[in-house]
C-alpha cells in the first residue's frame, strides 16, 4: 500500500511539474540554438512588464467621489471618407461611412466588404447620447464592395465597388 | 493483480493532476473604442471597473494617429483628439478605478492607437510615447503607483501598411522617447499557418516578430476574432522561438471583440479565444506559456 501511495506522490509531483511548464516562473528552455539564454531574456523581458512605480506615497480612496458632469458630446452628419475601420483589416475592408443621429441615438454605418468571401457589407453602430451603450450588426447587401453614395432621411444609396458594373443598391437603416 | 492496482492508481493521480493544472480563462476586462476624450466619462468608467474588483488590461483605443497642429488621433467620434486631451481623457479613467477599488485589483491602462492611415510614423510615435510617460508621472505623483500602470498600445495590422515602414517608424519613435511597454493589440493578417502559406501582407513572420516582440517595449496581447487568428499567432511564436534572438512570444494575454462586432457567432467570446490561443502555445514545448489576460473591446464608452 505504502508503495501505492508513493508511486501516485511521484506521478502526480510528475505531472504537475509538467503542467507548470506553461507558468511564467518555470519556462522550459527553448529548443532553438539560443537554449537558456532566450528563456532568460523573455524572463527579463516580462520582469520589465511588471516593473512598478516603488514610490512610498499611497494615495487616500475618496469612493463616494462623483464625477462632475462632462460636456455635452456632439456627433458628426454626413459622408466621411475619413476614419480608421474599426475592426481588423484582415477581416474588412471599409470603404467609408456614415454619420448621423437618429432617434436620440448615435449613428454609424461602415460600408466596405468581407475580406473572406468579399461580399459587401454595412456595419452599423447605434450608440445612446450619453455613449454608455452601444449595439453594432452587420449586413451582407452585395456580392462585392460597396460604398455609400449618399443618405437622406435614413434611406441609404450604396454603389457596388469593382467589377464591370457598378450596381445601386437602396438600403434603408432598421429603426 | 498488485500490477493492475498500481497501473489504476498511477493513471488516477495523473487525471487528478491534469484537472489540478487545467487553467480557467481569467475575467475578461472591457476594452473600447473611444468616442469621447470626456474626464468624467472615463472616470466613470475607471470607477465601474475599481467596483467589480476587476484586475487586467485595459485598452482605450483613440483611433488612427492624426496631425491637426499637433499629434494626435482620429477617433471614433470622428474627430480629431490630440495627444493632451487622451492623457487627461486617461487621468480620470485612472482617479476613477483608483477611488472606486478595494487595495488589491491592479489595473493596466493602455491607450491605444493603430497604424492606419498615412499619419502613422516616427513623430507620432514619440508624440504616443511622451503620452505614456506623463500618464506613469501622474501615477506616481498622485500615489496610484501600488495599483496602476500605464502602457501604450498599438493596433498593428498588416494589411494597413503593407510596405512596413510606417509601422516600424511609429514603433521605434515610441522605444526612442520611452521605456514603458507597448501592447500589440493587432493582427497578423495573411501570416502563415498549418495548410496556408502567406507572407504576413509583405511584413514577413520577422517583421511582425519585430513589432509585436522583437523590439524592446513590445509584448502581444493579439486579437483572436477567429480560430485562424489563434493559428496565426501560434506559428509566429513558433517562428520567434526557433528563429529570433529572444524566444517565443510572451502573449501577455489576447482580446477578443465579441461586444463589439455585431457578427453574432461569428466571432469568439473572450473565453474561448483565450482558450484557443492558450491551449495551442501549451500544447507545443517551443511556445508554450501561461498567459495572464483577457480583454473584450466595445463600442460603449
Amino acid at each position: 500500500m505504502k508503495k501505492i501511495i508513493g508511486l501516485c506522490i511521484i506521478a502526480l509531483a510528475a505531472s504537475l511539474a509538467a503542467c507548470s511548464h506553461g507558468a511564467n516562473n518555470a519556462l522550459p528552455v527553448s529548443s532553438n540554438n539560443g537554449g537558456a539564454n532566450t528563456t532568460d531574456a523573455l524572463h527579463q523581458k516580462m520582469a520589465k512588464e511588471a516593473q512598478r512605480d516603488v514610490s512610498s506615497f499611497v494615495a487616500p480612496k475618496h469612493p463616494g467621489y462623483v464625477a462632475g458632469g462632462g460636456a455635452v458630446q456632439s456627433w458628426p452628419s454626413g459622408i466621411q471618407e475619413q476614419g480608421q475601420a474599426p475592426v481588423p483589416g484582415g477581416m474588412f475592408d471599409i470603404v467609408n461611412q456614415y454619420n448621423t443621429t437618429a432617434n436620440g441615438q448615435f449613428v454609424t454605418v461602415y460600408a466596405g466588404s468581407r475580406n473572406d468571401t468579399g461580399e459587401g457589407i454595412l456595419l452599423v453602430v447605434r450608440r445612446s447620447a450619453d455613449l454608455h451603450t452601444a449595439t453594432a450588426h452587420t449586413y451582407v447587401v452585395a456580392d462585392r464592395a460597396v460604398r455609400i453614395q449618399s443618405a437622406t432621411n435614413g434611406q441609404l444609396q450604396l454603389q457596388t465597388v469593382g467589377g464591370a458594373n457598378a450596381e445601386s443598391i437602396p438600403f434603408r437603416m432598421p429603426l | 493483480m498488485k500490477r493492475l492496482v498500481l497501473a489504476v492508481a498511477a493513471t488516477g493521480a495523473l487525471v487528478a493532476a491534469a484537472h489540478m493544472c487545467a487553467q480557467a480563462a481569467p475575467a475578461a476586462t472591457t476594452s473600447r473604442y473611444m468616442a469621447t476624450t470626456n474626464r468624467t466619462t472615463l472616470y466613470n468608467e475607471g470607477c465601474s471597473m475599481g467596483s467589480a474588483g476587476l484586475s487586467g488590461i485595459v485598452i482605450l483605443d483613440f483611433g488612427e494617429p492624426y496631425n491637426s497642429g499637433g499629434e494626435g488621433t482620429w477617433d471614433y467620434g470622428n474627430a480629431f483628439a490630440s495627444d493632451s486631451s487622451i492623457v487627461t481623457a486617461a487621468e480620470g479613467f485612472l482617479d476613477g478605478f483608483w477611488n472606486c477599488s478595494g487595495s488589491s485589483p491592479q489595473l493596466r491602462l493602455a491607450i491605444g492607437t493603430s497604424n492606419y492611415g498615412s499619419h502613422t510614423g516616427t513623430s507620432a510615435g514619440q508624440a504616443w510615447g511622451n503620452a505614456v510617460n506623463s500618464l506613469n508621472s501622474y501615477i506616481s505623483s498622485k500615489g496610484y503607483g501600488s495599483q496602476e500602470y500605464a502602457r501604450g498600445a498599438i493596433d498593428a495590422e498588416p494589411g494597413w501598411d503593407t510596405e512596413f515602414s510606417r509601422t516600424s517608424a511609429w514603433v521605434d519613435g515610441y522605444n526612442a522617447t520611452t521605456s514603458t511597454p507597448l501592447y500589440d493589440y493587432g493582427s497578423a493578417d495573411a501570416c502563415p499557418y498549418s495548410g496556408y502559406s502567406g507572407n504576413c501582407d509583405g511584413w514577413g513572420q520577422h517583421g511582425l516578430w519585430y513589432i509585436s516582440w522583437g523590439n524592446s517595449d513590445g509584448y502581444p496581447v493579439p486579437e483572436i476574432y477567429q480560430n485562424s487568428m489563434a493559428q496565426q499567432w501560434y506559428t509566429e511564436s513558433v517562428y520567434s522561438s526557433t528563429s529570433e534572438s529572444n524566444g517565443r512570444l510572451g502573449f501577455l494575454g489576447t482580446m477578443t471583440q465579441y461586444a463589439a462586432c455585431g457578427c453574432g457567432s461569428g466571432t469568439y467570446s473572450p473565453a474561448t479565444g483565450f482558450n484557443t490561443l492558450q491551449n495551442l502555445i501549451n500544447g507545443d514545448s517551443r511556445t508554450s506559456y501561461t498567459m495572464s489576460y483577457s480583454t473584450d473591446i466595445t463600442w460603449a464608452n
